[in-house]
């Protein structure tokens, strides 16, 4: 037995197996966690009624939507209207594979894993998109051409914000970034590019006030209109875990990972500080959700390239001005 | 055993949890199709055309900006890397890459690409 857990296979997938289960079940535990905090908003009570506070209510969804029939219409391309919530789905479970949870608790640590991150996030973004033009209905055509220019308008402040903790940090594998915060977290010098990046998150994954993509008061669902069944609930899931990718992003990007606020408190540095800080960004998602009104989508452009695009390029001025200086 | 592997695995296990979850559902669920339930959904209406109609040429436009700056992000990653060894040479250089590309920017912004009302 000992033996079995000194072997580095078994501890790998150990700790793969603990990294999978907590983002899943943070991904599923979301959509009770914005239904309460939703109803608690606006006075109302919300899902309490499978299970003690209602906590057993997305199994009883996931597998009320599993056993329904898949509905897929005539005018559907069927090849793209099978992939896209796949893709959707899948990107947060190949972006997790790089992320470093605790002192060692992570499931693979490349030297590009910066990199890694940015590209599978972006992948999700074409699960949206085909799934809006794959389904031949012309609400989620709309949806599928606004989330594929919003995407990619939001694509660029996001990424130059990123390259502002490479330049702290010197490399691109995210255990380095991490502990290159020690000291200082990088959200104190690079503020601006942590606004930036926090900021575009919300773009990537379709969430309030950039939900241009979904916008049920005008396109009906959106890119997911036309998909039922499983497909839907991969649409609705992904959705929640790739907020959990991001949450996780912006903590060991900006926010320091698993160090502690202050040099000084960093006495117990560890997997539960990274919890307090996904958490709290998780929260953060769904209390804008429910404060922030929609954004026009001419609005949603300009403020991509006017504002978050110079902001970004400046805050890659500070990081270097900060790094050479120092 | 390497970190490609590692990264490897979870990219199987990722497209095996997300479309292994489909196929199963496909055998879960009922399947009694009908002509009015495989319509596109467009509010109940007959519908008329194609969905895909013609497009507006700003979203093309939005899309060229993007390649140039993706492009660019590309190239400072690298260079990110290294500018903390190189100082200020590394520095000034980045700064005059990034110049280029703010002239650039500017001369789309002035010739309206970005310009979503008239």
């Amino acid at each position: 037995m000992v033996e079995l857990l000194s072997n580095p296979y078994v501890i790998w997938a150990i700790k793969t197996l603990i990294i999978f289960g907590a983002v899943m079940t943070a991904a599923a535990y979301m959509v009770w966690v914005e239904r309460r905090v939703a109803a608690w908003i606006q006075d109302r009570i919300g899902p309490n009624v499978v299970g003690p506070f209602g906590l057993l209510q997305p199994i009883a969804d996931v597998l009320k939507l599993a056993f329904k029939e898949e509905v897929i219409p005539d005018r559907v391309d069927r090849l793209l209207h099978f992939l896209a919530p796949g893709i959707l789905f899948a990107a947060p479970i190949i972006a997790m594979a790089v992320i470093p949870y605790g002192p060692g608790l992570w499931i693979s640590n490349p030297d590009f894993g910066l990199l890694w991150l940015l590209a599978a996030t972006s992948i999700a973004g074409y699960g949206v998109i085909l799934g809006g033009l794959s389904s031949g209905s012309k609400y989620s055509v709309l949806g599928g051409l606004r989330s594929t220019s919003q995407i990619v308008s939001y694509e660029i402040p996001m990424v130059i914000a990123a390259i502002g903790p490479a330049i702290g940090a010197g490399s691109l594998s995210l255990v380095d970034i991490v502990e290159a915060q020690k000291a200082m977290w990088f959200a104190v010098p690079q503020f601006i590019g942590f606004m930036v990046f926090l900021i575009t998150t919300y773009a990537e994954t379709n969430r309030l006030p950039f939900d241009l993509p979904e916008a049920e008061s005008e396109l009906v669902g959106g890119y997911h209109t036309e998909f039922s069944s499983l497909r839907f609930a991969w649409f609705f899931a992904g959705e929640y875990a790739n907020m959990v990718i991001a949450s996780s992003a912006v903590s060991v990007l900006f926010m320091g990972g698993w160090y502690g606020p202050l040099p000084g408190i960093n006495i117990f540095p560890g997997v539960h500080w990274m919890i307090l800080k996904v958490a709290f960004f998780l929260f953060l998602f769904v209390w804008i959700r429910w404060t922030l009104p929609r954004f026009r989508f001419d609005q949603l452009m300009y403020f991509s390239w006017k504002v978050l695009l110079p902001l970004a390029l400046l805050n890659l001025f500070i990081a270097t001005a900060f790094k050479v200086i120092w | 055993m390497s970190e490609l592997w590692k990264l490897g695995i979870m990219l199987v296990v990722g497209l095996l949890v997300a479309y292994g979850g489909i196929l199963v559902s496909l055998v879960l669920g009922p399947r009694r199709p009908s002509k009015t339930k495989n319509y596109p959904y467009e509010s109940g209406i007959q519908i008329k055309g194609n969905a895909h109609g013609k497009v507006a040429i700003k979203y093309f436009l939005v899309a060229l900006i993007f390649l140039i700056f993706d492009v660019e992000a590309a190239v400072l990653f690298p260079w990110a890397v290294k500018v903390g060894d190189l100082k200020l040479i590394a520095a000034v250089e980045g700064g005059i890459f990034l110049l280029i590309l703010i002239v650039a920017y500017l001369y789309a912004l002035g010739k309206g690409a970005i310009k979503w009302l008239d």
